[in-house]
């Protein structure tokens, strides 16, 4: 059961009504049992098991870490239960990227295979509860947060529906409390819940599932094409990653709402960042935060003592790790590193930019602004082809022919618009063009993100609910085609 | 609580009514009606005694308007041996007791993928839902059904234009000409048939072989008499395709043929054909004049199982 689903139509009324006909005390069972069923639609009985594994491991050893005193034996006990964490995402994840690269390695060396490869196993939704779950029992150790004595409201804290499948990544400090939280009927929650799930629908399912057929013409024969079509699909594919994922946590966002709950959101206009980092402080917020805190500043601390080299380490070790979280392939891997990469060359280039600027006077200036935005995008739109590339030669092949062509594409207006059509007609392109014309200026003239639905909840009724008519409206006739999964889901 | 669920409702409505009224203006356009060709369902006649089924390669193959024999042609493009059952089953009480059922067969009738192209199978699949009953669709999905039949207009995309100002879509059913200059044909040819290659996938085999058996034991158990038949291509198209795999393709369909005891004819290389595309849309699909001489042909062919129609 997807947010985009029809299914998910009929379960969050019903889920909704029964929460609120029951009493407070009882209403953690409503939602603990709700996003048990939610998950289980996934009609895959083995991510049950998983999900209530991780669930009493955590919950456990959370117990165990709040119990002692003495630091050395709460170590121990967390790195025990983060291991035990870990040993879940690497067997449910990284088990067949890890049996096959070995298998390669010793047929290298013996000409054989010796090992058997392991299969894939769907694990959706397992790389956010595990990292869900570490930073709980981290913040345990680091008694910023008391362990939860109450099984039912952690494990709800686990696997609340509207962020399991996609996060976002919630700490417990701010998530528990507010489960806890006795319900009254919010008319205000009630009503911007739903205008953000619309707004999210809307991403979804009418500009990112559009693009997405775009890309996929383009990456999934990657052989086939040169120049402007592989360019189109890499920017299109930075466009529709964003509007895929931010489009679901909105969903994500919305449906808490109707609860009271307000989970962190994962986006603030990433694509206006001025350099990489900034970018990672507006993209999926919820992750980079968690990378910040649980793995790049204990790793910068401890490498300290080697000043600027000490934060390139750490930042390369942190990409490294983020890459591989996305995915069990190299292309994650490369692209993870890449980010790395980037912020790694920023920090030590920084006092020499700092120098150019000034010198240059472009300090403070809108062009500078500008500038920056433009190479950031580019930058991450680059990262991105390793990201959607089916495999690295297919990367490399996209990457050896962005330029091939291109001259004689742009001189000839007929293959100029065959390579920008890309088996998109007119009307699906005129939809798209239309639709992102309107998100480009929301994200310019928003201060933070989704500003604009809070502009529009200040408005008269009668513009409100014109505006709400002509969203739904555009949703229900322009909706793409071919309805996409979310791409996150595979993480 | 009572004044948000008010609301709601309210709203709701709106947007239901606004929905129910496009979908019925809609419906009613040409541009609807027409879609897919799958008008010619509704009016399908009684007592049939030749029907074809198949994909764009049967559908742009056969005319039986002309009156020789009480015919129907039940091909779709891109339709695959599963829908070629479901449709026969469908309407086999209206074909006469020992009917002929021409199946066409290309060189990529069993490697047709479905779920790989989602969009294309989204929107090929969408158009039986107005046809047949839910357990017949392929995957069937509660989201689709009322897309495709209870809101059309939910699936209707640039159409939608049509509520505004109606237009007929143009169907090349009714072109007589080549599309492609006589220049163009060996690359248009040699396009085709790569694009045909490269959609082979093997996985897909056997679901669509198992089909393709369904379809002809169902035909012999109604009493009607299957008929393997490769359409005419030109040699513009035929020529791209190496001797090993029209060897093997044409193995494949004799074996197939021989095991059921029914007859397979091959016009696929067929000297009437071959090197004339005045008779072609483009390399691989007769026109509206190929039609009418292939149909011609193929009804003198099958004299020997036909009966005349008086």
């Amino acid at each position: 059961m997807f947010f985009n689903s029809i299914e998910y139509f009929l379960f969050l009324p019903a889920i909704y009504l029964i929460f609120y006909f029951t009493p407070d005390r009882f209403r953690w069972i409503v939602l603990l049992s709700g996003s048990i069923f939610f998950y289980a639609s996934l009609m895959q009985p083995y991510l049950l098991l998983v999900l209530f594994g991780v669930m009493l491991a955590t919950y456990v050893f959370g117990k165990l870490i709040a119990a002692r005193s003495e630091e050395k034996e709460k170590k121990r006990l967390f790195w025990i239960g983060a291991g035990i964490n870990l040993a879940i995402l690497v067997g449910m994840k990284y088990l067949p990227f890890i049996t096959e690269n070995l298998d390669l390695l010793l047929k290298a060396i013996f000409g054989k295979s010796i090992i058997p490869i392991s299969p894939v196993i769907v694990s959706i939704g397992v790389s956010f509860y595990v990292f869900q779950a570490i930073s709980y029992l981290s913040d345990v150790y680091l008694e910023i947060q008391e362990s939860e004595s109450h099984f039912g409201y952690f494990a709800l804290y686990i696997s609340f529906f509207p962020k399991i499948l996609q996060g976002p990544i919630e700490r417990a400090n701010s998530l528990l409390p507010q489960l806890k939280k006795p319900y009254e009927f919010n008319y205000d929650n009630m009503r911007s819940g739903l205008l953000l799930f619309t707004w999210g629908l809307f991403k979804k399912v009418v500009i990112a599932d559009r693009l997405a057929e775009l890309v996929n013409r383009v990456y999934g024969n990657a052989n086939a094409y040169t120049g402007l079509p592989l360019i189109v699909a890499t920017y299109a594919y930075a466009i529709q990653i964003y509007m895929d994922f931010s489009g679901y946590t909105d969903m994500a966002l919305g449906t808490a709402r109707l609860f009271n709950i307000n989970l962190t959101d994962n986006f603030n206009r990433p694509y206006l960042a001025t350099s990489v980092a900034e970018f990672w402080r507006r993209w999926h917020i919820s992750f980079s935060s968690w990378l910040q805190d649980y793995l790049f500043k204990p790793l910068q601390m401890r490498m300290r003592n080697w000043k600027s080299w000490g934060s390139v380490i750490a930042l390369l070790i942190t990409f490294f790790i983020s890459g591989l979280w996305h995915g069990a392939a190299w292309t994650f891997v490369i692209w993870g590193f890449l980010h790395g990469l980037y912020m790694a060359v920023a920090v030590l280039y920084k006092p020499l930019q700092k120098k150019l600027y000034k010198k240059l006077k472009l300090n403070g200036t809108k062009i500078l602004k500008l500038w920056k935005i433009f190479m950031t995008f580019n930058l991450v739109s680059f990262a991105w082809i390793f990201f959607r590339a089916e495999s690295l030669r297919d990367a490399s092949r996209v990457i050896t022919n962005l330029f091939t062509g291109l001259g004689t594409q742009l001189g000839s207006l007929s293959v100029l618009k065959q390579s920008l059509s890309l088996g998109l007609g007119k009307f699906d392109l005129a939809v798209a063009a239309f639709s992102l014309a309107f998100m480009i200026v929301l994200e310019f003239t928003n201060r933070e993100n989704n500003e604009h639905l809070l502009r529009l909840q200040k408005k008269p009724i009668y513009i409100r609910w014109v505006v709400y008519y002509f969203l739904v409206m555009w949703i229900a006739l322009f909706s793409a085609t071919g309805s996409q999964e979310f791409v996150y889901f595979r993480f | 609580m009572k004044k948000f669920i008010l609301k709601l409702i309210l709203f709701s409505g709106l947007i239901m009514g606004s929905l129910i009224l496009l979908n019925s203006l809609y419906v009613r356009t040409q541009a609807y009606r027409t879609m897919n060709d799958m008008e010619k369902f509704y009016n399908v006649p009684d007592n049939i005694e030749i029907v074809n089924v198949g994909s764009s390669h049967g559908l742009y193959a056969f005319d039986w308007t002309e009156g020789k024999v009480n015919g129907f042609n039940f091909s779709l493009v891109s339709q695959d041996f599963y829908y070629d059952l479901k449709l026969l089953e469908k309407f086999s009480n209206r074909l006469v007791e020992d009917a002929i059922v021409i199946i066409p067969i290309s060189y990529f009738s069993f490697d047709t993928d479905r779920k790989d192209k989602e969009r294309d199978f989204q929107k090929m699949n969408g158009r039986y839902y107005s046809l047949l009953p839910p357990k017949e669709i392929y995957g069937f999905s509660i989201q689709d059904f009322l897309k495709y039949r209870v809101l059309p207009i939910l699936s209707a995309g640039e159409k939608l234009k049509a509520i505004i100002s109606d237009y007929t879509p143009k169907n090349n059913l009714t072109e007589s000409n080549n599309v492609y200059e006589y220049s163009q044909l060996p690359e248009k040819g040699r396009e085709r048939a790569q694009r045909h290659l490269a959609n082979i996938n093997k996985k897909y085999f056997q679901e669509n072989m198992n089909y393709l058996e369904e379809l002809i034991e169902f035909a012999q158990y109604k009493g009607f008499r299957p008929i393997l038949i490769t359409t005419p291509t030109t040699e513009w198209y035929f020529g791209n395709f190496s001797d090993e795999f029209l060897r093997e393709f044409s193995s494949l369909i004799n074996s197939i043929a021989a095991y059921y005891s029914i007859p397979y004819f091959d016009y696929s290389q067929d000297p009437s054909f071959r090197n004339k595309p005045e008779l072609f849309l483009d390399t691989d699909h007769l026109n509206m004049s190929g039609r009418k001489v292939f149909t011609s042909r193929i009804i003198d062919d099958l004299s020997f199982y036909l009966r005349p129609n008086e």
